[in-house]
Parts: C-alpha cells; sequence; structure tokens
C-alpha cells in the first residue's frame, strides 16, 4: 500500500486534484504540482489512488518544452455514472450523466407527484430500476440519485411531497447516496461541472422556468444559504411599487420576466393572442411565442425582449452584489429564445456592471437548457462522489 | 408497483460531450415527445460510444422487451441496422433518405436539394470558390450534402473544396485550416457547432466576415443566432421532424405498412455571416 496522506495532502487535496485536472480537460503531474501548490510526491500519490479507483486515466502524452514528453492526465468518463430525477408538475425527467457531466441515458415518464401520488418513493424506486435496466447500466457503478424539485413559495412549504422523508426511503431501498436539490441550484452545479469552469471562477446561472432562480458555485461549491434557499432571484425587486408578488413583495422580476409573466402579457394583448394559439399550459404557450419572437414576429419578439430587459437589470444587481465573472442562462424558457435574453444580458452587463472595466462578465447560453435541472442533479452525485468534502444536501 | 412504461428507444453513438454540443437533437426528443407523452409512450435515449455498442443495445432491448420501437439515425450506405431490427423484430423508423432504408419507414429531408440551395445562395452573391465542411463521410446524409453541392457548384461553375469533420469543435478548427489552403470566399458547415468553430479561426487568420469570408450554418439554433456576426443558416423545423418521426412510429407500433414521411421544408435564414 502507498502512504496515502502526508499533512499537507488530505481529502481536500484530492478533491482539488479531480477539480483541476476536470477543468483542464487534460494535465500533466507536474502542472498539476504548480496549479494546486502540492508538493510533487503527493500530487504522485494522489494519481495514483484515483488511477486506481478508475477516476482518472492517462491520455497519452504530450511535447513538453523541458525535454522529455509529459504523460496527461484526464477525467475516466465512462467508468461511474450519476443520477438524476427532475420532478415536474406531471412527468418525471430522468437522467444518467458519465463522470465528465455528459448525459449517457435520458427518459422523460408520466408521472403524478400530487394529492393522487400516492407511495411516491416506491414509484422513484421502480423508475430508478426501469431506466437503469433499459441504459444497461450496472448498479454498482452508479455514484447515487439526486432528486430536484422548484422551491415552494413562502407559505406552501408543505404543500408539495415530502420530499426529506421521500429521500430517507429511496437511501434506504436504493441502498446508496440520495440528495435533495432545488432545481436552479442543481441547474448551476451541472452547468459548471460540465462546462469546465474552474474553480476559481465567481460563477453564476440563472434558471428560468415557471420561476425564476439563479445558482452560484463559489471556489467549486454550490453556495446554499442557511436553509438552501439561496438564489432566489427571482424575489429581487426591481420596483419598490411595482406589481405585487405572492411572496409578499413588490415588483420581483418574476411577475415581470418568467414564462408565466411573458404568457400572461401575451394573453391579454388581443392582436398576439389572436394571432398565436396560446391556449393550453402556460410553457406550451411561451414556447409558441418564443419561436414566434426568434422567427421574425416582431410583437413576440418585442414582448420577449422586454421581459428580458427586465431580467437584466435584476441580473445586474446579483453581478454587482457577488462581483460574478461568467454566467450561463439555463431552463426550460431560453430554449428557442435564449439568444434574445443573452443578447439583452450582455448589453446591459457591459453598460452596467461595477466591474466591467476590472473584468470581462462572460454571459453564456445553456446547451441544453430543458433538462439543466436534472443533469444538474445527476452532476451533483459525480461531484459529490469524485470531488467530496466539496458539497452538503438539503437533507 | 409502477405499470411498465411503453416506450421507443432512440440509440446515439458519438461522445457524449458532442451530444450536449449540438442544439440538434435535443430539438428532434422535444418534437418526438410532444407527440410520444400524451400517448403514454416515453422516449429512452442512450448514448453509446461506437456503432458496435449501438447494436448490442437493440439485441439487449429486444430480448428483454425493454421497448415497442426504434428510431434509427446517421445511417451508413449498406448499414447492419437494417437487418438487426428486422431479425429482431423490433419496429423501427429511419430518419434518413428513403434509398438506405430498405423497406423501413423513413422520414426524409431532402438532403441533396438543400445542399444545392446553400452553394445557389452562395453563387449568387458572387463566391467562386466555396468550402464546404461536412459531417462524417460514413453517414449517408453527408455524402447527398457533399453530392448536391458538387452538383450545384459544377451547374454553375463554382469550385467547391470540401474537408470533413466529426461535428466538434475542435474538429470544425481543424477542417477550416484545410480549407483556408483553397482560399475560400465562403463556407458551407454541416452543423452549427462546427460553424462557430470557423468563425473563431477565421478570427484568428485576421479574415473578416463576411467581408473576406461568408459562413453559412447547417441547422439553424441560439448557438448561430447568439454567434458575432449572427450566423446565417439553413433553418429546419427539427422539432417538427421530430414530431413526423412520432407520429411514423406509432403508425409502425400499429403494424402500418412502410411509408416514406415527408419533413417539412427548409430555408435560408440570412444573417450577417453572409454578403
Ligand atoms: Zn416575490
Amino acid at each position: 500500500m502507498a502512504r496515502r496522506e502526508t499533512p499537507a495532502a488530505g481529502p481536500g487535496s484530492r478533491a482539488l486534484v479531480v477539480d483541476v485536472i476536470r477543468s483542464a480537460r487534460s494535465i500533466s503531474r507536474v502542472e498539476l504540482a504548480e496549479v494546486t501548490g502540492l508538493t510533487q510526491p503527493s500530487i504522485s500519490n494522489i494519481v495514483r489512488v484515483l488511477i486506481d479507483d478508475g477516476v482518472i486515466h492517462e491520455t497519452g502524452s504530450a511535447d513538453s518544452t523541458r525535454g522529455k514528453p509529459r504523460i496527461l492526465l484526464s477525467i475516466n468518463p465512462y467508468s461511474r455514472f450519476g443520477m438524476g430525477f427532475h420532478l415536474g408538475a406531471e412527468t418525471l425527467t430522468c437522467v444518467a450523466v458519465d463522470l465528465t457531466g455528459g448525459v449517457v441515458g435520458r427518459e422523460v415518464v408520466p408521472l403524478a407527484t400530487g394529492e393522487n401520488g400516492g407511495d411516491l418513493a416506491g414509484r422513484l424506486v421502480a423508475r430508478f430500476a426501469d431506466f437503469t435496466d433499459g441504459l444497461d447500466l450496472p448498479v454498482n457503478r452508479i455514484e447515487g440519485l439526486a432528486i430536484v424539485a422548484p422551491t415552494a413559495r413562502p407559505g406552501f412549504e408543505s404543500a408539495g411531497p415530502d420530499l426529506a422523508a421521500v429521500r430517507a426511503e429511496l437511501a434506504d431501498r436504493l441502498r446508496m447516496p440520495v440528495l435533495v436539490e432545488n432545481d436552479a441550484a442543481a441547474a448551476a452545479l451541472g452547468e459548471f461541472w460540465s462546462r469546465r469552469v474552474s474553480r476559481e471562477q465567481a460563477f453564476g446561472s440563472v434558471y428560468l422556468s415557471t420561476g425564476i432562480g439563479a445558482g452560484l458555485v463559489f471556489s467549486g461549491a454550490l453556495f446554499r444559504g442557511a436553509s438552501f434557499d439561496a438564489g432566489e432571484l427571482g424575489h429581487l425587486s426591481i420596483r419598490y411599487d411595482g406589481r405585487p408578488c405572492p411572496c409578499g413583495n413588490q415588483g420581483c422580476v418574476e411577475r415581470y420576466a418568467s414564462m408565466a409573466a411573458v404568457v400572461e402579457d401575451a394573453r391579454q394583448d388581443p392582436e398576439l393572442a389572436g394571432r398565436l394559439t396560446l391556449d393550453g399550459s402556460v410553457s406550451s404557450a411561451y414556447d409558441v411565442i418564443a419561436r414566434a419572437a426568434v422567427s421574425g414576429d416582431p410583437q413576440a419578439f418585442a414582448l420577449i425582449d422586454r421581459a428580458a430587459t427586465h431580467l437584466a437589470v435584476a441580473v445586474a444587481s446579483m453581478v454587482n452584489l457577488l462581483d460574478l465573472g461568467r454566467l450561463v442562462l439555463t431552463g426550460p424558457a431560453v430554449a428557442s429564445a435564449g439568444s434574445i435574453y443573452a443578447r439583452r444580458l450582455r448589453s446591459h452587463l457591459a453598460r452596467t456592471a461595477h466591474a466591467r472595466n476590472r473584468h470581462p462578465i462572460a454571459v453564456e447560453l445553456s446547451a441544453q437548457p430543458r433538462d439543466a435541472a436534472s443533469i444538474g442533479a445527476a452532476a451533483l452525485m459525480v461531484q459529490a462522489a469524485i470531488a467530496p468534502g466539496h458539497t452538503t444536501s438539503a437533507h | 408497483m409502477a405499470e411498465a412504461q411503453r416506450r421507443v428507444g432512440l440509440v446515439l453513438a458519438r461522445a457524449s460531450r458532442v451530444l450536449g454540443e449540438e442544439p440538434f437533437y435535443h430539438e428532434f426528443i422535444e418534437g418526438l415527445e410532444r407527440v410520444l407523452t400524451p400517448t403514454g409512450v416515453s422516449v429512452l435515449v442512450k448514448v453509446v460510444t461506437d456503432r458496435e455498442a449501438e447494436n448490442e443495445s437493440y439485441e439487449r432491448w429486444a430480448e428483454h422487451k425493454r421497448v415497442s420501437g426504434v428510431i434509427l439515425v446517421d445511417l451508413s450506405p449498406d448499414d447492419d441496422r437494417v437487418e438487426l431490427v428486422k431479425r429482431l423484430e423490433l419496429p423501427a423508423v429511419v430518419l434518413g433518405a428513403p434509398s438506405t432504408a430498405f423497406g423501413l419507414p423513413t422520414v426524409w429531408t431532402d438532403d441533396t436539394d438543400y445542399a444545392r440551395e446553400a452553394i445557389r445562395f452562395l453563387a449568387d452573391r458572387g463566391h467562386r470558390v466555396v468550402g464546404q465542411l461536412s459531417g462524417p463521410l460514413s453517414f449517408v446524409h453527408t455524402r447527398l450534402r457533399r453530392d448536391g453541392a458538387q452538383a450545384e457548384a459544377e451547374t454553375l461553375g463554382v469550385s467547391l473544396i470540401q474537408a470533413e469533420g466529426d461535428y466538434s469543435y475542435e474538429s470544425g478548427r481543424a477542417a477550416t485550416v484545410e480549407l483556408l489552403a483553397g482560399k475560400p470566399t465562403a463556407i458551407v458547415c454541416d452543423n452549427d457547432v462546427m460553424a462557430l468553430a470557423v468563425l473563431d479561426t477565421l478570427r484568428e487568420h485576421d479574415l473578416a466576415v463576411p467581408g473576406d469570408v461568408s459562413v453559412v450554418a447547417w441547422d439553424d439554433s441560439g448557438l448561430c443566432q447568439l454567434a458575432v456576426p449572427a450566423l446565417s443558416a439553413i433553418s429546419h423545423d427539427v422539432v417538427r421532424i421530430g414530431e413526423i418521426a412520432a407520429k411514423a412510429m406509432l403508425d409502425a407500433m400499429a403494424g402500418e405498412p412502410p411509408a416514406v414521411y415527408q419533413a417539412p421544408p427548409a430555408h435560408i435564414v440570412a444573417r450577417d455571416s453572409t454578403t
């Protein structure tokens, strides 16, 4: 057995090494020592254990300026997997990701989670077995399951299913780690992990769905606040005497820029409501407006662009409060019309962000906005498994 | 106990990261689900690293009756999957040209024709040397696009230079460098991700878009709209193609005779990357 720890190389060092390899894509042992500040022997030990565990592998060599070829290390993507379940109003989105956060399986199945949900834990256990069987994923290579759902409104905390109880029962029956997380926070971690954002970045994501949430990743860890309720961007007020919000405040940006707000505004516009088919659910009506907006309907464009302008004001406040360097826009509402939001945010931040002359504030668009929460949930399990000491859960 | 889930299988043989980058399949799956979810049928997407693993998936799915049908994509000439799904008696729908499907139902986008249209679009704007950055040549649709572009280029007296990528950003950069040796004034790319790689590579070569080189992407997306300059694109209603494929799948599962389902026509959206 190799001697594991020197004082300078505790469990935190292993997480640090994994995180640096992940964000670098591939890196040599020498560079790892330089970037992490750990000694060469510590790096050698940690790397050996990580290779034995199958977390990383050697991926060939590159020419070195110092003469001899360097052996490069990278994450070994298919050795283990994380699972994420996103509870929607009527559906369950199931996702499996590999160690790089890449999706290896996905399925959306009907699932009532309300009062008729019955034995929710039992049904989730059955879905888990069904999904992993369909993908032929060996259970011993699954690191765990994270379940995500929207955060409950103040006063409605007890309305939905009791996820703490569901979590405990699932952990017991699946015999693996199970976490519960809110959708926006999970989405942020997923984007952080799969985009290979380095832990030096002050990273945030904006999750646009029926509501608006944000997720924040500092030093490689999700920021959760006192009660795992951090990132309620939707209830940042942009107008002290503005539209009343069910949360108790006034002028919350959610009342101007969420999918629900855009659909409400569109339905009150007789011309738009007459031209586009806006009956049906909020998300299907929103999709119709978003598609019209990007395919040249000037009125639909104006509506979404106005929502984006409101959102930009709130996001600028968040960016200023936290001095963020990189932002990703994600969530189902940016699937079709994301470019409109991203353009508004970029131009607004370029003009108003307090740190704009000190560093750029990158605004990017998620590549998988509809599945961001479930992908993020699965990535959370991957992070908890291979870069531990880094994340704690709401339960 | 949970009821057995009726499902359609879709296996994608590519790196998980490439799937993450490409909006095409997300929209296609969205379209499939719009039609299938209300009928109680789900779509199981499985990403595997190679074709061998793909075929094993069909074998296991059939053996354990885990799917009621499969959708086949990225067909190669004489693709062995067609025989395989017939032998396994799995109802199947092919996304691609009827000539490759040997009697299976197909959802067909006329790739040859759109490739011709793209060349015509550029020739009309005065381009005489055009680069074509294609996807993998092992795919039939890649060959149809290349043949279409070649035929139209010959008709119009345009000189066409071709390079192959694998839809990834990195491959797009390498192929652009290859194409630039032939000094094209326009480049057509087989997907949006490679088109972004073209934009970045041209910038590094101090070539202005569209001043020095025009760029057209196949598949419109938020990435195209947000690119600087915004990318002109051959725009398919991919969600609609997914809906049509779902209808074809339901027909196949019901034992209907195979048919060719025509995808809606594409059109070129001219933005800032073309003159
Ligand atoms: Zn509020």
